[in-house]
């Protein structure tokens, strides 16, 4: 399956912020490798989507992005890993975190666990920063207030429910206002209300030009603004382009991926003879249109 | 926003806030933020962090003055009065909760345990109260409550946020001041997470109450998930704070600033330290 893209990736062009080399990577406490000759490059200008089956490395590539690894979380590697121009296993540890936001896949490993609100929390990212403190201020209030946490400011940390640690976590990134943005899993403990925020904010911090990398097992809400799907299963990359062309490949549907309704719909129609156009719809929306139109080429035929 | 902002975001010049405290107590308890923390504005909680901090030291110097109970207990009356009219008593309270078992165990060291010259007050067989004894072990007590309760009252009226940021704002490492918070809050969070556990173990049948063998076994089979949550929590808590930039170069500022003030007293008290030091000596 990897033929589905390789060739774009591996060309390290002046957009690409990540590149990969037959990178491989086994944490200290594993015994097989979690990411497996890994060759990949990430583009600047794009909102790159990350999928795949649980323990598939996703995660692992995001802290790889993130500046975590291979320091301070501890493993061997093999071949090249390269983010914003430094090598990953010589980069002193706060280059790229100084670029890099990241939000993690589970929201409460995230707290500092040094502060009494969840003010302090978004705070202390701006105070490590040296920002002046109406800044710091400001530019707190306004995270908080953009994930829906407004009245939440002055609650403890640890009182928050998952939902809202997992807002909170996204508000420590936003209010650090780097280029790039890692998002580990952002939705995975929020109700359909606080997904369609969340997902709203990454559309907006798309548009505005930030780096979004983000994982996402249920690609449903993500598959209209991403540039690029790429598929991990065990470590390797099985699929990497569009996702409009990519999910043309039967093959995805095999549960290696939730596929969403609008594509299964789809790519069922299409099983039993019925062509809603060459590529998938990513919305529903998109779906319901492609369905119209069918039905507006039908009627003039009687 | 702006009218949201001045609600949470208290002024400045209020020492005894952190950055953002809700005033709305049925979604935020003050007991939460931290174990000894006592939320308040009085003049204590307006004074400057490191003037208390540096109180502690002359008064507890001074509590070792003349050999009897007389001077410690002097500045432990005082110390409760001046508490209990700024409407402090509380702390005179947590203090005495601190010391209580600390006094118990020097009166049965020196009264009851200990053998002296003096004759016995009282003595029941091989059991015999010393006054000598006692009025060792009172001074003790009392010398060493001055310093309790002095420290307990600095620590209480400030919140420890306000505390790490008058201590970075005077050349303390950044790195120092987050063991300090992580350290107020850590009580909390091992008994939430030590909560969390229990809850999870009650409801897969584990006996949190019955006999006392049994509420042993419960304590062990909670013990190991503890431990092994802290230690996961070690692993990504560096990496949390890395995220937010911990190991970034340069200086910090803080949300809430503390405003600079009482060098000069601050100094002063640490300096009246040494005479008092020689009049302990001395006496
Ligand atoms: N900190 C770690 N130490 C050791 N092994 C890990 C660690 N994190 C993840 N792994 C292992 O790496 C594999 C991939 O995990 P992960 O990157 O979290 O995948 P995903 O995010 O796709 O579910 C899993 O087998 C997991 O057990
Ligand atoms: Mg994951």
């Amino acid at each position: 399956m990897s033929g589905a893209g390789l060739p774009e990736s591996a060309s390290l062009t002046a957009s690409t912020f990540a590149s990969f080399e037959e990178f491989t990577f086994t944490y200290d406490t594993a015994s097989e490798p979690t990411l497996t000759g890994l060759t990949l490059g990430l583009r600047a200008d794009q909102l790159t989507l990350i999928s795949g089956p649980s323990g598939g490395g996703k995660s692992t590539l995001a802290r790889v992005v993130a500046g975590f690894i291979p320091r301070p979380l501890g493993g061997s590697f093999e071949g090249t890993a390269r983010v914003l121009g430094h090598d990953v296993e010589s980069a002193p540890p706060h280059v790229l975190t100084e670029s890099v936001g990241v939000v993690f896949d589970n929201p409460f490993d995230q707290l500092t666990a040094a502060t009494s609100t969840a003010f302090d929390e978004v705070a202390y990212a701006l105070e490590n920063e040296g920002l002046p403190p109406d800044e710091i201020v400001a530019r707190a209030l306004e995270a908080l207030e953009s994930v829906g946490l407004a009245e939440m400011t002055g609650r403890h940390p640890r009182r928050l429910s998952g939902g809202q640690s997992q807002r909170l976590a996204i508000a420590c990134a936003l209010a650090q206002r780097k280029p790039i943005l890692v998002l580990d899993d952002p939705t995975s403990q929020l109700d359909p209300t606080g997904r369609e925020e969340v997902v709203s904010l990454v559309r907006t911090l798309r548009d505005a030009g930030t780096t979004v990398v983000l994982v996402a097992q249920d690609l449903g809400h993500w598959l209209e603004m991403a540039d690029r799907l790429v598929i991990l299963d065990e470590g390797r990359v099985t699929a990497d382009g569009h996702p409009a062309t990519l999910l043309t490949d039967p093959r995805l549907f095999d549960g290696t991926i939730l596929v969403p309704r609008c594509v299964a719909v789809w790519a069922d129609l299409r099983r039993r003879g019925i062509a809603l156009g060459d590529t998938p719809p990513l919305t529903t929306d998109q779906l319901v249109s492609s369905v119209r139109n069918l039905g507006r080429e039908r009627e003039p035929t009687p | 926003m702006a009218s949201r902002a001045r609600r949470v975001v208290p002024q400045t010049d209020q020492h005894g806030h952190t950055g953002v405290v809700e005033t709305d107590t049925a979604t935020w308890s003050p007991a939460r933020v931290a174990e000894l923390y006592e939320i308040g504005n009085t003049w204590l909680h307006r004074a400057h962090p490191l003037t208390k901090l540096a109180a502690v030291l002359p008064l507890s110097v001074a509590g070792f003055a003349g050999d009897t109970v007389l001077v410690p207990a002097i500045i432990l009356a005082a110390a409760v009065l001046t508490l209990v009219v700024s409407r402090l008593g509380i702390i005179a309270l947590k203090s005495l909760r601190l010391m209580a078992p600390m006094t118990f165990a020097l009166v049965v060291i020196h009264g009851i345990v200990r053998p002296y010259d003096s004759e016995p007050l009282v003595a029941w067989g091989p059991i015999s109260v010393n006054a000598g004894g006692l009025a060792l072990a009172g001074t003790t007590a009392a010398r060493i409550a001055v310093f309790v309760i002095a420290v307990t009252a600095a620590m209480a009226t400030v919140h420890p946020k306000i505390f790490a940021t008058a201590l970075i704002q005077r050349g303390v490492s950044h790195k120092l001041a987050y063991a300090y918070l992580a350290g107020a809050e850590l009580i909390p969070e091992m008994r939430l997470r030590a909560t969390q556990i229990l809850e999870a173990q009650q409801s897969r049948g584990f006996d949190t109450k019955g006999s006392l063998p049994r509420r042993l076994r419960t304590l062990f089979a909670l013990l190991k998930p503890l431990l092994v949550s802290s230690l996961i929590g070690v692993e990504m808590r560096t990496l949390a704070l890395e995220s937010r930039g911990f190991s970034l170069p340069g200086r910090r500022t803080a949300a809430v600033a503390v405003r600079e003030r009482g060098r000069l007293l601050q100094r002063s008290l640490l300096l009246a330290s040494i005479p008092l030091l020689v009049l302990a000596v001395i006496w």
